[in-house]
């Protein structure tokens, strides 16, 4: 099963994560899958990651978190986030397949980054849910 | 499964080197990295035990460049091979568009090909999907061994345990020495992504 | 019969692409056993065997999920801060209704409790009016916020805390406090300004003459006024002046009213 996402519905997203998070000082977003293809990548410009490999990592991170979760009788965690020295990140699930991957540093709250997500999650869960049923 | 951006014209493509504990999955994508590197131009992730097996997944991802106005993409992982890490492999199957099987020649390895071949399937399975219709290659690895006078499986038990009824295309090949690691990886792209474009249609 | 040959071409595209790759790469060997690809799926399936699932994943040690408690030492007994500290570390964390209820609830507990205590009680303010403009404004708050909300909790913390503090330090902590409070005030006001353009403000908003007015009462004002309908397009020059010049006029009375209650501090000590 592969799925496609057109021009119109990409440039929706790009968007909502760049005035949700990115214009809020967030410094990357991208949205994965969970195989770990990037559909979309965002960044304030200061730093450049390999996403490639940080997507391919998150996938697997919250794959085997969620895995963990199982186990301990819990059907899904409700916060998976790192918090480094400088910098933070932040993973966040869109419908089964689909995760946020936000990068911030300290000058943002957890708190508040939560609640900027939230809002993008709602709306970008509309242009991917119709994905599901392909 | 695949993704295909429209807007950047690109597909991206996921291919798992599967089977038993220290079969040469890994091996095969560090000979591709250290061949290919100046070419490919981009890093390979590891994560290891201190033993130098496979903890969680390798990746390696490379652009192969146009192909009917898209861009390919491919990520090549490796699973870790021991039968307790079973809950990783699956993970790691996720969205997987092709395989290569890499069984392990030795005399001694023999069932462990088997039942991790059926690991495969059952895993695949998960996913709703058939070990039958998935793009699959098998590697027959470790041919540099019979140099040494290690008892090594002939091919034929091979392809006899192993691919009586997917029929696949097969290599023997050597990892270590990178006989037949391209041509496995070769086919294996071509098949994956011809079986993409079908799909899309 | 286009398709096949659609297929071809596909085919020697994707081989000609990874020669060009791999270069010569590996020739196959001898030992090369290439049936040629039959993807055609297998009628014949096996049927998938069942076996227990073996939930055994070694567990992969990442950065660590932790958590930034900043936890004091030397805390007294009976502290009385401790609700308000453990609502401001869970706001760091998860905003939800709740806790800004409670937030708001509890300052308003102990602005009771410290109603004889001047410069306590203007910290305490300062918490009130972010408390209710995060409350107000949520996701909209500007992201500096939060911080601003920890610092004046934790200099307020140093002033209930530090025995022996003068009078002329605890205003000073509050001075620089009020200083952080009044720049993000000021950034709220030009966002407003900035997305003025969109919404049609009106008029004469009453400036009020307490020094501790929240800003977010002006930002609810403001959001509870409608733009008249069918007005979709951009706001006349005169309109977006006179928000403009309605903005400027309440930072000054605000600064004005902060100046008064300062000069009565001073009178105090």
């Amino acid at each position: 099963m592969s799925y496609t996402l057109g021009q119109k519905q990409l440039d929706r997203i790009e968007d909502i994560l760049n005035q949700d998070l990115i214009e809020n000082g967030v410094r990357c977003v991208f949205l994965i899958d969970m195989a770990g293809n990037i559909i979309a990548n965002l960044d304030n410009g200061e730093k450049q990651h390999d996403i490639y490999s940080l997507a391919a990592l998150a996938a697997g991170n919250f794959g085997a978190v969620s895995a963990m979760a199982k186990i301990i009788g819990e059907n899904e965690f409700s916060l998976l986030f790192h918090k480094g020295k400088k910098e933070n990140i932040h993973f966040n699930k869109i419908t089964t397949e689909f995760l946020l991957i936000t990068i911030f540093g300290n000058d943002i709250s957890l708190g508040f980054l939560r609640l900027k997500v939230a809002d993008s999650v709602e709306q970008l869960k509309t242009i991917l849910e119709p994905l599901l049923s392909l | 499964m695949a993704f295909v951006n429209l807007k950047n014209k690109e597909i991206q493509v996921k291919i798992v080197y599967y089977g038993p504990g220290r079969g040469g999955k890994t091996t095969n994508l560090e000979y591709i990295y250290k061949k290919f590197r100046k070419r490919i131009n981009t890093e390979m992730v590891t994560v290891k035990t201190h033993g130098d097996r496979t903890l969680f997944f390798d990746f390696l991802p490379f652009d192969i460049g146009m192909i009917n106005g898209y861009d390919v993409k491919i990520q090549l992982y490796t699973v870790p091979g021991q039968v307790k890490y079973n809950a990783t492999r699956r993970l790691v199957l996720r969205g997987v568009d092709g395989i290569v099987f890499v069984a392990d020649a030795m005399a001694i390895r023999r069932e462990k090909n088997v039942l991790s071949l059926k690991n495969l399937q059952e895993n695949l399975a998960n996913y709703k999907k058939s070990i039958f219709k998935i793009p699959c290659v098998l590697q027959y690895n470790k041919l540099d061994l019979l140099e040494q006078g290690i008892p090594l499986l002939s091919t034929d038990i091979l392809e006899k345990d192993l691919n009586t009824q997917l029929k696949r295309p097969s290599f023997s090949a050597s990892a270590l020495k990178g006989t037949n690691v391209v041509a496995t990886l070769k086919k294996i792209i071509s098949m994956t992504v011809a079986s993409i474009k079908r799909d899309l249609k | 019969m286009a398709d096949k040959t659609k297929n071809n071409n596909l085919d020697s595209e994707i081989a000609k692409r990874l020669d060009d790759l791999f270069g010569e790469g590996d020739s196959a060997s001898d030992d090369d056993l290439p049936i040629e690809a039959d993807d055609n799926a297998f009628a014949e399936k096996e049927p998938p065997k069942k076996q227990p699932a073996v939930a055994e994943a070694d567990i992969l040690d990442l950065k660590g999920v932790a958590t930034d408690t900043a936890e004091r030492e030397n805390v007294p007994d009976d502290y009385p801060l401790a609700e308000l500290k453990n609502l401001v570390l869970s706001i760091d964390w998860e905003i939800t209704d709740e806790t800004l209820a409670s937030l708001v609830s509890e300052i308003d507990s102990l602005k009771k409790t410290y109603r004889k205590e001047k410069i306590v009680s203007m910290f305490l303010q300062l918490l009130a009016s972010l408390g209710q403009y995060i409350k107000t404004n949520r996701g909209n708050a500007h992201p500096k916020t939060f911080k601003i909300l920890n610092s004046v909790f934790s200099r307020l913390e140093e002033v209930i805390l530090t025995e022996n503090m003068t009078e002329a330090d605890k205003k000073n902590l509050l001075r620089a406090e009020m200083q952080k409070y009044k720049q993000l005030r000021n950034k709220v006001s030009q966002k407003k300004a900035a997305t003025a353009g969109r919404k049609v403000v009106p008029a004469a908003a009453r400036a009020d003459q307490t020094a501790t007015v929240a800003m977010d009462q002006k930002v609810e004002r403001q959001d509870n006024v409608k733009a008249p309908s069918g007005d979709a397009g951009a706001p006349s020059a005169a309109s977006l002046a006179e928000a403009v010049k309605e903005l400027k006029q309440f930072i000054h009375s605000e600064l004005n009213a902060l100046k008064q209650e300062l000069k009565k501090l001073q009178k105090v000590n």
